[in-house]
């Protein structure tokens, strides 16, 4: 990885280049923060580690510049200070930066905030890769328009409120959010294992039809599952599994593709199963228009108990305002469908989950 | 001139620290310690006109610079007259500065004397890069 040294100082130049190259690292010096922010504007570096008082624009500055500007991927920014205190660091988190150093430097110690940054970095390659991996499963039924950007705020929105509830509260944290929020895209990842005759289609599924289209929840499920095991550790994985393979379980028994009940439908899969029903309910799609929020509210109102967990209908009922504002947000324009000979009305065998 | 055993050295400078920051490497040490010797040359030169000229914030900054570089090639005493000159320019206290300059001017004079007999033992120089 290339890193970026801003340091006016020669002295603490040398060292810090050397020791970045002597750790594996490429290292470019800056000796002055104009010439830096240029550098940071070609894209080249993702890690930048900067004296905090130069003449002309400080480390601080810097931060506020690279903080204050959209780019490609996050640039993850360490300060170097001579200065002690709270309101130093304080400043420097406000300005935007990632870590601190305190001079004199250690080689390990810069060795190992370098790999912490590094680690965030990794991180936001894989969300990037995780978002892609859907939306490139999802580009094969355009008709649903910014569906995974709904889906995730959906069931953040569904996740931030059991978070507060006793029941949940042990079950899920912070990071079961986000996890969902990072792999709740992945739930129809196995539609890329469906023919087009099937999934293009604009009309009701015959029987068969539908029972191919009902393997994409394995499809799916296998493909991560097959992950999970490469991959032991990776939690997100986990969810992503049963993300993908549950979310048309129906909280009676009666979903696919394999008819559990309850909470033996992992939790995740509870809360997808709204999310999806919800979205399909609230855009328009080949088979159906657009309904009104109160409609899809009443239709989900109507599913408690059987297609859907109480707990989290209580959860939509209590969020309500944010569905509708992530509904409004995302509302963009579908392309131009062809037309079809037989538009069916929405029927519940149309509709995820049905 | 013949290495100077570390101990003869810490008087004005930590080469123990110094050499474990520059990973062990005589080499290393010796480019950092040439770099010093360039950067406060010029600095302290600057440091002591700015004083002249009662340039409050110059005095500042140039200080705050040779502190941190002092604090990188270990040269701690250098590192504390350093640290009180800038303390008391930020407190625009100038009073007591051409005093602790003196002392700067006069430990420095003794660091690159010390630095002048430094010479790296070929046998423990190690690739840093």
């Amino acid at each position: 990885m290339h890193v970026l040294v801003v340091e006016d100082d020669c002295v603490s130049a040398e060292i810090l280049g050397s020791w970045l190259r002597h750790f594996g690292y490429e290292v470019t010096t800056a000796d002055n923060g104009r010439d830096a922010f240029e550098l940071v504007r070609t894209g080249r570096f993702r890690l930048v580690v900067s004296d905090w008082e130069m003449p002309g624009m400080s480390g601080v500055e810097i931060c506020r510049q690279i903080r204050g500007r959209s780019w490609g991927s996050y640039i993850y920014v360490i300060l170097v200070t001579s200065f002690e205190g709270v309101d130093n660091v304080v400043e420097g988190l406000n300005a935007g930066a990632d870590d601190f150093l305190t001079k004199p430097l250690q080689p390990e110690e810069l060795r190992m905030r370098l790999r912490a940054g590094e680690r965030i970095l990794s991180l936001e390659s894989r969300d990037i890769i995780i978002f892609a991996l859907a939306k490139l499963a999802e580009s094969r039924d355009p008709q649903t328009g910014a569906h995974l950007e709904r889906i995730r705020e959906y069931c953040r929105a569904l996740a931030e409120e059991l978070s507060h509830w006793d029941k949940f509260r042990d079950v899920i944290d912070g990071e079961y959010v986000q996890l969902l929020y990072l792999t709740s895209p992945l739930h129809d990842i196995g539609k890329v294992g469906i023919p087009d005759r099937v999934l293009l289609k604009p009309g009701r599924f015959t029987p068969e039809e539908f029972e191919v289209m009902k393997r994409h929840t394995i499809i799916g499920g296998e493909t991560l599952n097959a992950a999970t095991q490469a991959h032991q550790g990776a939690e997100f994985l986990r969810m992503a599994y049963d993300i993908a393979m549950t979310h048309h379980e129906r909280f009676d028994g009666s979903g696919y593709p394999r008819g559990l009940r309850g909470e033996e439908i992992p939790l995740c899969g509870r809360i997808l199963a709204l999310a999806d029903v919800y979205d399909a309910l609230t855009t328009e799609r080949v088979y159906k228009p657009r309904f009104e929020h109160e409609l899809a509210r009443r239709l989900i109102l109507e599913g408690r108990g059987q297609h859907f967990d109480p707990d989290i209908v209580e959860a939509f009922l209590r969020r309500e305002s944010d569905f509708i504002t992530i509904s409004q947000r995302f509302d963009v324009a579908l392309p131009a469908i062809e037309p079809a000979n037989s538009l069916a009305p929405a029927t519940p065998a149309n509709l995820p989950g049905g | 001139m013949s290495f100077q055993p570390a101990d003869q050295l810490a008087d004005v400078f930590d080469m123990e620290d110094l050499l474990a920051r520059c990973l062990g490497n005589f080499d290393f040490v010796q480019r950092v310690l040439n770099k010093f010797q360039e950067r406060c040359d010029e600095d302290l030169a600057a440091l002591e006109q700015a004083m002249v000229n009662a340039d409050t914030e110059l005095v500042a900054r140039l200080a705050h610079r040779l502190k941190g570089a002092s604090a990188n090639a270990s040269a701690l005493r250098l590192r504390e007259h350093a640290a009180a000159i800038e303390d008391a320019a930020r407190r625009r206290a100038l009073g007591a500065v051409p005093q602790r300059l003196g002392e700067l001017r006069q430990e420095w004079d003794r660091f690159t004397a010390a630095v002048a007999q430094f010479e790296p033992p070929a046998i423990h120089a190690v690739s840093a890069s």
